[in-house]
């Protein structure tokens, strides 16, 4: 499989940190989801489907309080069909050791024009019931109820 | 054979002589005809040594190593197959026959079970067998017990006159063997084990402890590459001690370790419309992030500090005018906020910034969550952390995490696939917990398990998050005690 750009390859997906690929981020007072993504992936025979976004958001905290889903949306431009996945990471089995019940927690209150951003690294195709087909693709990412820039996707199989 | 069979006539001397009664008599005696079988008992390290009552430990196989003098003393105590004794009260050939009774102690397996794993199915035949010319003969490998632990097995003989003798019980166990792995310098390790051994010789299986091995210390078991090393290590402890390594592949390992905090890196906050320069007040922003797990939930969070040496929680800060230009916040003018080692805010002093209006972000890296325990990836490991959220962790938190990792090893919680038994009635997998659990004490069919509601009201050691429990339930007890592990790990 072949990317352009190719430093996608290099990108571990399924990781939340700032990366190589990670958008650049606007300067100033604003809020939203900026992604990016290969604007080309080529596929040789037998290669698993793969779209790699790299996306950065800030967004109320209040509002991804209120609606933790990252949606993953695509056009493809065939047949105008829409394709949305939601992102979920099962992670390992592993018993997980919660705070203290007596542990600080914020009120809502105090997060009243606090925002919350975060740097996400994934591959579309995991949270999309249907396999991706050779074909061009307009890709948006919508979290708390903001939708990212949206960028061009095409894949082609060799 | 033992039976003699009758002339189909009698002598022409008899029929002179009006007949030969003994000839004509339809129960005519033989000369082994006096022979009865006296006994069947299971064979016990010897061709000549019999026992009435014992163990068998069936997932061990027949093999000198695994007599280890304690609990187990001879060979004919391992594996599936015992070796059986019947005995004649005179030499010769004598025909008889034997059979496995429907063995009682652990529920019987269902047809299901027995349809995926064929050491889920006893012999069931009878099957026919003659003596030896002394009068006894040693049945080897003709009978299999079962995989699981608490089957109490007779086996019952029965000669040509229908005597019937039977031995004495059987009874099936598993036994493994387990080291802990202890990392140098941990001042909170788990004193006394001796609560995990029992709860699974409740359910018929012994465990057998290793004197520790030390390893190296790791502050903190967060990511896959410090997995790897910890893995690494305790490979290297157990092929280094020759008695320990013996013992594979009925061996587990129980690493102690440090924290099992997981870090999320690089997470912005930020609040708008705040007022910077000379004179201003500083702007406290509370520490809010996404989880890196499903259902990824936005909550507090904690800043990340004192769980490795060296790093911190400060990644840098920004002022952000309204109407452009963008002013990078020293280290030294962010603070922290919060209650104990709990801190959930970040507080920055704006005095030094020129008069304005704008946002401050500030880049942190922050706990996403901790772990209690956690599967290594040798087939036969685990790990345990000795400390969580900054404090020594009590020993029955530990203790329920080894419960619940080893748990996992031997097969729980079952889903009814493969070689395991039927699926648990309280089983889930994912819901908010990776892998396979059980949610006995909680409202059957949520999609989330992993909430506080449901960790409280939850009453299994299998449960997916720690609870206050170190048994397993009812439902999952019945599986404990079907499963094979005769694969070892």
């Amino acid at each position: 499989m072949d990317l352009i750009p190719d430093d996608f390859a290099k990108v571990p997906l399924g990781t939340f940190n700032e990366s190589a690929c990670s958008p650049a981020v606007p300067s100033g007072s604003w809020d939203g989801v900026r992604i990016d993504a290969p604007r080309q992936i080529t596929l040789d025979v037998g290669d698993p489907v793969m779209l790699p976004i790299c996306g950065y958001y800030l967004v109320p905290v209040l509002s991804a309080m209120d609606d933790s889903r990252l949606i993953v949306e695509l056009t493809r431009a065939a047949d105008g069909k829409l394709l949305r996945g939601i992102l979920h990471e099962e992670g390992e089995n592993e018993p997980d050791e919660p705070p203290p019940d007596d542990a600080p927690e914020l009120s809502r209150e105090s997060l009243q024009g606090v925002s919350t951003g975060g740097y996400f690294n994934i591959d579309a195709q995991r949270y999309l019931a249907e396999s991706l087909e050779p074909d061009r693709y307009a890709v948006v990412v919508i979290y708390a109820g903001m939708r990212s820039n949206p960028v061009q996707v095409e894949i082609i199989r060799r | 054979m033992g039976w003699c069979s009758k002339p189909d006539k009698s002598s022409k001397t008899a029929e002179k002589k009006g007949g030969d009664k003994k000839v004509d008599d339809p129960k005519q005696p033989c000369p082994q005809d006096d022979a009865n079988i006296v006994s069947i008992a299971w064979l016990d390290g010897a061709d000549d040594k019999e026992v009435a009552t014992a163990t068998q430990w069936v997932n061990l196989p027949k093999e000198d190593k695994w007599v280890n003098g304690d609990e187990i003393k001879n060979k004919d105590r391992l594996g599936l197959k015992p070796r059986l004794k019947v005995k004649f009260d005179k030499p010769g050939s004598h025909a008889f026959k034997v059979k496995l009774l429907e063995p009682t102690g652990t529920p019987a397996y269902t047809e299901t079970e027995k349809g995926r794993n064929a050491d889920f199915k006893y012999t069931e035949t009878e099957k026919s067998y003659t003596t030896d010319s002394d009068g006894t003969k040693i049945i080897n490998g003709d009978f299999k017990l079962v995989a699981g632990g608490g089957y109490k097995f007779k086996a019952q003989a029965k000669d040509s006159k229908d005597k019937i003798v039977k031995t004495g019980e059987l009874t099936t166990k598993r036994l493994f063997y387990y080291v802990e792995a202890k990392m140098q310098g941990l001042t909170s390790v788990l004193g006394s084990t001796a609560d995990i051994d029992s709860e699974y010789a409740n359910h018929h299986m012994v465990l057998k402890k290793h004197t520790a091995l030390s390893i190296t210390r790791q502050h903190n078991i967060g990511s896959n590459t410090d997995s790897g090393t910890l893995s690494s290590n305790v490979d290297t402890a157990v092929n280094a001690d020759n008695t320990v390594k013996a013992t594979k592949p009925y061996l587990l390992t129980v690493a102690y370790t440090d924290h099992l905090a997981v870090k999320h890196a690089d997470v912005v906050i930020s609040k708008s419309g705040v007022q910077v320069g000379p004179g201003k007040a500083k702007v406290v922003i509370g520490v809010t992030a996404a989880g890196l797990l499903s259902p990824h939930t936005v909550k507090t969070r904690y800043l990340w500090h004192d769980i490795v040496p060296g790093e911190g929680w400060f990644v840098e800060a920004k002022f952000h005018k309204d109407g452009g230009g963008t002013t990078p916040i020293p280290e030294a003018k962010v603070g922290h906020k919060g209650n104990g080692d709990y801190w959930n805010e970040v507080e920055v002093d704006v005095t030094g910034l020129a008069a304005a209006t704008g946002r401050i972000e500030v880049k942190v890296h922050v706990v996403d969550r901790m772990r209690g325990g956690l599967a290594l990836g040798g087939a036969n490991q685990t790990c345990v952390c000795t400390r969580s959220w900054w404090s020594d962790r009590a020993d029955a938190k530990q203790k329920r995490t080894i419960i619940h990792e080893m748990g996992h090893k031997v097969g729980m919680v079952a889903d009814g696939s493969g070689d395991l038994p039927d699926k648990v009635s309280t089983h889930y997998s994912g819901k908010g917990h990776a892998g396979d659990h059980c949610y006995e004490g909680c409202t059957a069919g949520q999609a989330n398990y992993a909430t506080s509601a449901n960790r409280n009201a939850s009453t299994c050691v299998m449960f997916g998050s720690a609870n206050s429990h170190t048994a397993f339930c009812a439902n999952c007890e019945k599986a404990v005690k079907k499963l094979d592990i005769g694969s070892g790990w």
